[in-house]
């Protein structure tokens, strides 16, 4: 140490070693805090990230869906990095024994009728995270596992044609010969081969009534997604009218058409 | 230390601008997925080819007199165009034709044509009035 640097200050009690040890705690310090409190927050920012992305991802497999069902095409790929999980394939009758299913009921102009549609889905359940997305009946729907409810990140293309009171509904069969997953880079190839199936189509002439029941996974249930979407304004203002648990009827139908499509999973 | 030397401060200001421009980008980049899929997926799924080709077959079914044989073919090709294009194009589809207006001048009488296409993502309404020779 020199002299006084300062006029009329003492430099008596400055000690290098002091300095040193003061300069080394602040960086242990630091680098404790950025370890202890930091890393943990980039890694649930990185979880956040992963799912986000396979959302997006999840809605670009909905949109080769709709290719394939709406626009009649045969075949379709998709290849697609997979961050943070893996992605599952469910044949709808899997799903099926799970209860996983959408009943409608309709009067098909002689009697009432149920008919029973299963679905099958793509699913990607989060490794690190608790967010599971699903492709379901041509929806991608959202939930978290510790947690109650469920939301629709994508709907389905439900309509009804107010100038002539038609509810059009699609349903979208999801096949596998086989259980399959996949993670990392996965090439998801699909194929619609059967032609689709006009299920139900009822000129009623006056308004009747239709019911649509969705029955839930138990573990992956989407329940409240589908609440929402169905009793919100997406199909018609003022939606479906909730008449018990998961069941949604709406009256204002003069025609009633439902097509369903059946999609092979050939590989992932 | 004789005099504290303050000529290296701006590496320390650098550091700072590059610190938050790098954060500025990293927020940038995270909202980066989230744009994209919709703005493209709306231009391509315009059905303008399919309304195209049913305005082409409409056209001359509007055409057709008031006669209880053009009302056959007319009801059967409403069938036909409410059953193909919910087969091929999942829209709903309906017209009507009425060649009773009585709107004509010299030369023409004018049906009126009206189409209602809906497939759920695009509604089409149109009413328009076709021309007809007169004899």
């Amino acid at each position: 140490m020199k002299g006084n640097w300062v006029k009329g200050m003492e430099d008596d009690g400055v000690s290098e070693a002091i300095g040193f040890i003061l300069i080394f705690t602040i960086v242990v310090l630091g680098i404790t805090i950025v370890t202890l409190y930091g890393y943990p927050l980039l890694q649930k920012s990185q979880i956040g990230s992963d799912e986000r992305i396979m959302e997006q991802n999840m809605i670009t497999l909905q949109n080769d869906l709709k290719i394939l069902t709406f626009s009649n095409v045969p075949y379709r790929d998709t290849t697609m990095g997979i961050s943070g999980g893996s992605i599952f394939v469910l044949d709808s009758a899997e799903t099926a024994e799970d209860d996983h299913y959408f009943n409608v009921s309709f009067n098909n102009g002689t009697g009432p009728e149920t008919k029973t549609f299963r679905l099958g889905a793509l699913r990607f359940i989060s490794s690190q995270g608790q967010a599971a997305i699903s492709v379901e009946n041509g929806a991608v729907v959202k939930r978290y596992q510790d947690a109650e409810g469920s939301t629709m990140v994508a709907d389905p293309r439900w309509f009804y044609d107010d100038t002539y009171d038609t509810l059009v509904l699609f349903f979208t069969e999801i096949k596998a010969d086989r259980a399959m997953s996949g993670d990392g880079v996965a090439n998801i190839q699909m194929s619609m081969l059967d032609p689709p199936k006009v299920v139900a189509d009822v000129p009623y002439g006056a308004h009747r009534t239709v019911t649509i029941e969705y029955s839930p996974d138990d573990t992956f249930d989407y329940s409240t997604a589908w609440k929402n979407y169905l009793t919100g304004p997406t199909i018609v203002d003022g939606g479906f009218t909730e008449i018990g648990n998961n069941m949604y009827q709406f009256t204002e139908v003069s025609r009633l058409v439902i097509k369903k499509y059946t999609v092979t999973i050939e590989r992932v | 230390m004789e005099r504290l030397d303050d000529e290296g401060q701006w590496i320390v200001l650098m550091g700072v601008v590059v610190a938050t421009g790098m954060f500025i980008l990293a927020i940038i980049i995270n909202q980066a997925p989230m744009v994209g899929q919709s703005t493209s997926e709306a231009v391509l799924e315009f059905p303008k080819n399919e309304i195209q080709d049913i305005r082409y077959h409409l056209a001359p079914l509007a055409q057709l007199d008031n006669s209880s044989e053009s009302n056959k073919t007319i009801d059967r090709a409403k069938k036909d165009m409410r059953a193909l294009s919910m087969a091929r194009n999942n829209a709903v589809m309906y017209f009507e034709t009425n060649s009773t207006t009585n709107m004509a001048d010299l030369f023409y009488r004018y049906n009126r044509l009206t189409i209602r296409y809906n497939n759920g993502v695009t509604e089409y309404y149109e009413e328009h009035l076709v021309s007809v020779r007169l004899p």
